[in-house]
């Protein structure tokens, strides 16, 4: 079903994104030196200072807020896009049935504006 | 594919009660978010109004013809006109019993509105419902918003794991009745409108394959999950005692009436080549339902829990209506349904006062009302008794005509079984009346020594005390109003082509 | 016949998400991302059938239902930050207040 030659492309491109960071990493894995085992080796790696704590921390719960509202309005698009695709074909009623889609999403967004939630304080 | 967006505009007329109250609904948000208005109780006369309004609009709609609309999406005849107007009127009846609530608990007004409004037009959509996508998405607005619902009390541990427990059992089923969808497009060759698939069932040759089998037991156990069948049902008894108690009120009614009209015309129109299959899986799941849920609500000690068991038990009767299958068995289900609506209300909304003047929904701490508020405990005796079924009362007639169709068509295990549980049944609502008309040993608990009724002015009567009236008078007296009932029904349902089999 | 091993892997990845809800009682985390995956098997069913008959709706269907799996998905969350605020942890093993 999916075999169709214009695939072809794709799962050549496929294949080279999968093998150069197996390539990279081996390089570097023949290349090291492994015989310094140090503490230091197995802290993580913060751009070259002193790590600070642990890596594993408790996230904000602020990002969940924003996560939230991005989920709900980053989906949503998904229905604009295949009307826009075929604007010229659908004509007035569908552009006015879009504004309509989209005065709604404007509310929900003034809704989350104006009760705080797009607030980082 | 063809589109005819063009004509979209003038089927309008066919959804204009939820354009109403989707009006409504943008209105009451834009409003409170530009003005800053402190009375709120503008925005339930605005709800109220839009509903009453849709009730007006689609009962003069019930003379038009039947028609299919918005490229076979929404289908609109008296059947779906009738399940559409039993919602509007459960929502009408729940949110004065929802104002005091809300204003006691301090909870936000407007967003609780929204909500309810949104699941009363997702039910009503999910009526109207013609096609596969349509029928997903309303049911989804439906239940989504009985999440939040449920869950509306956020400060309460109870009511989070409710809400917790709502969601995941929802979703669950939701997926599930999603995944018999994908199964009946495929075997359908692509079809999505209701009749539409039956006919490509016929002409792919698949209505008597392992597949659309199994798409009617994912269907099956899909829908039977929203509507709380016995091998189902056990998110009902925690839902109903976490969630905050108006909330289950309509989520007792709405979501069931929904259910039942999603039921009814899904396996009519799509499954008439399998009838025998779905109705003994029906048929066994009534005569669970009855059978475990008014045993196990002998037992209960929590006044919700009880209720819970007892709605399970209320859906096994519905079922009896549908199993029949014939005119007068659907005919008999939509007189039930509508007795059904008023009963159950009218008990809530006692429990809803009850339990806002002392805070507690035990069975136990009820004894000794009678001292305090005779007309509490004389109302929510009566509608008690009508739940019940004792003679004078219209939950009676109901269940007497519920019965003699399904007697009329044979299905007398069935009937054996809906009169041994309804004794039971009238057992344990019998207790409670007891219980609460007792005096014997003069001593009332503490919880009823802190009642204090209001004053017995007919002006400051709040909005609770209307709702229980109206339901109490409506399951009094509607049974003595039968045959007028039956009359309009049949009159309006006999354009219908799969109620006339 | 290819179709039949498309429909077995989606009926695999159903059943996961089905075990995933009754048998593992663990994280409430994982139960939604349960919910997803059975949501994402029917999107996969739904594209299945559309892609072996030649149709367009059935892709349709699977944009509702990622739109409704994303609301459901946010509600969990929101759901789940609460639980987070008044119990202080998410572990299925402590919600049990209700019983009868």
């Amino acid at each position: 079903m999916f075999l169709l030659p214009k695939y072809n492309s794709f799962f050549i491109f496929l294949l080279l994104a999968s093998v150069i960071p197996i390539l990279a990493f081996s390089i570097s894995k023949f290349l090291a030196p492994n015989n310094t085992q140090g503490p230091e080796k197995l802290t993580s790696y913060e751009s070259g200072i002193e790590p600070m704590g642990d890596a594993w921390i408790q996230f904000q719960i602020r990002y969940y807020m924003f996560a939230l509202v991005f989920v709900i309005f980053d989906v949503e698009t998904v229905f604009l896009y295949p009307w826009a695709m075929s604007f010229n074909d659908l004509g007035l009623s569908a552009f006015i049935e879009a504004l309509v889609f989209v005065f709604i999403l404007i509310i929900g967004l003034v809704y989350a504006w104006r009760k705080g939630a797009l607030e980082w304080s | 594919m063809e589109l005819e967006l063009d004509l979209s505009f003038f089927y309008k007329t066919t959804i204009l009660p939820e354009c109403v109250l989707i009006f409504c609904l943008i209105s009451i948000l834009i409003l409170d978010l530009i003005l800053k208005i402190k009375d709120k109780n503008v925005f339930f006369f605005i709800s109220l109004v839009s509903l009453l309004l849709s009730i007006f609009i689609l009962i003069f709609q019930l003379k038009e013809e039947p028609v299919i609309s918005f490229l076979g999406n929404f289908q609109a005849d008296n059947f779906n006109k009738i399940f559409r107007i039993f919602i509007a009127l459960c929502s009408i009846l729940c949110i004065p019993l929802s104002i005091d609530f809300i204003k006691c608990t301090k909870l936000a007004i407007t967003e609780f509105l929204i909500f309810l409004l949104t699941a009363t037009i997702g039910g009503m959509f999910l009526c109207g419902a013609n096609d596969l996508i349509t029928i997903f998405v309303s049911l989804e607005c439906l239940s989504l918003c009985s999440y939040l619902l449920s869950g509306y009390t956020k400060k309460d541990v109870r009511s989070n794991e409710a809400v917790m427990k709502y969601l995941l059992i929802g979703g669950t089923s939701s997926s599930i009745l999603a995944y018999g969808f994908s199964w009946l497009y495929g075997l359908s060759g692509g079809e999505f409108q209701l009749q539409k698939i039956a006919d490509g069932l016929v002409s792919t040759e698949m209505y008597n394959s392992f597949g659309s089998l199994l798409a009617l037991v994912f269907i099956i156990v899909g829908i039977g999950f929203k509507l709380s069948l016995v091998p189902f049902h056990q998110w009902t008894p925690d839902v109903y005692e976490g969630s905050p108690t108006p909330v289950v009120a309509f989520l007792s009614v709405a979501s069931k009436i929904a259910g039942l009209a999603l039921l009814v015309r899904l396996f009519n129109i799509v499954f008439p080549f399998l009838p025998n299959q779905w109705h003994s899986l029906l048929e066994i799941s009534a005569i669970c339902s009855m059978i475990l849920g008014n045993l196990v609500a002998i037992t209960q000690t929590s006044m919700k829990r009880m209720l819970a068991y007892s709605s399970i038990s209320q859906i096994g009767y519905l079922m009896i209506g549908l199993v029949t299958g014939n005119f007068d068995g659907y005919t008999s289900m939509i007189v039930y349904l509508l007795f059904y609506i008023f009963m159950n209300l009218g008990t809530f909304a006692c429990i809803i006062l009850f339990g806002l003047r002392t805070g507690t929904d035990n069975i136990r701490d009820y004894s000794g009302l009678i001292l305090k508020d005779p007309l509490l405990t004389f109302s929510l005796a009566l509608c008690l008794l009508s739940l019940g079924g004792i003679p004078p009362l219209s939950g009676f007639f109901g269940k007497l005509y519920l019965f003699w169709c399904a007697w009329k068509t044979g299905l007398y295990f069935l009937v054996f079984i809906g009169l041994f549980t309804s004794v039971i049944s009238i057992y344990y609502y019998l207790k409670i009346i007891k219980l609460l008309i007792t005096t014997e040993n003069k001593e009332v608990t503490s919880y009823v020594q802190s009642y204090t009724v209001s004053s017995f002015s007919l002006l400051s009567k709040n909005s609770i005390e209307v709702s229980i009236i109206i339901c109490v008078i409506a399951s009094i007296f509607l049974g003595i109003f039968m045959n007028p009932i039956i009359n309009i029904l049949q009159i309006n349902l006999h354009l219908n082509t799969f109620t006339n089999i | 016949m290819d179709l039949v091993k498309y429909l077995t892997f989606s009926m695999i990845l159903f059943l996961l998400g089905i075990w995933g809800i009754f048998l593992n009682r663990k994280n409430i985390l994982i139960m939604l991302m349960s919910i997803e995956l059975m949501l994402l098997a029917v999107d996969l069913n739904f594209l299945v059938f559309s892609v072996y008959l030649d149709d367009m709706m059935g892709q349709l269907f699977a944009l509702f239902v990622l739109t409704v799996a994303a609301a459901e998905s946010a509600i969990g969350l929101a759901i789940l930050v609460i639980t987070f605020r008044i119990r202080g942890t998410i572990a299925v093993e402590f919600i049990n207040c209700m019983k009868g």
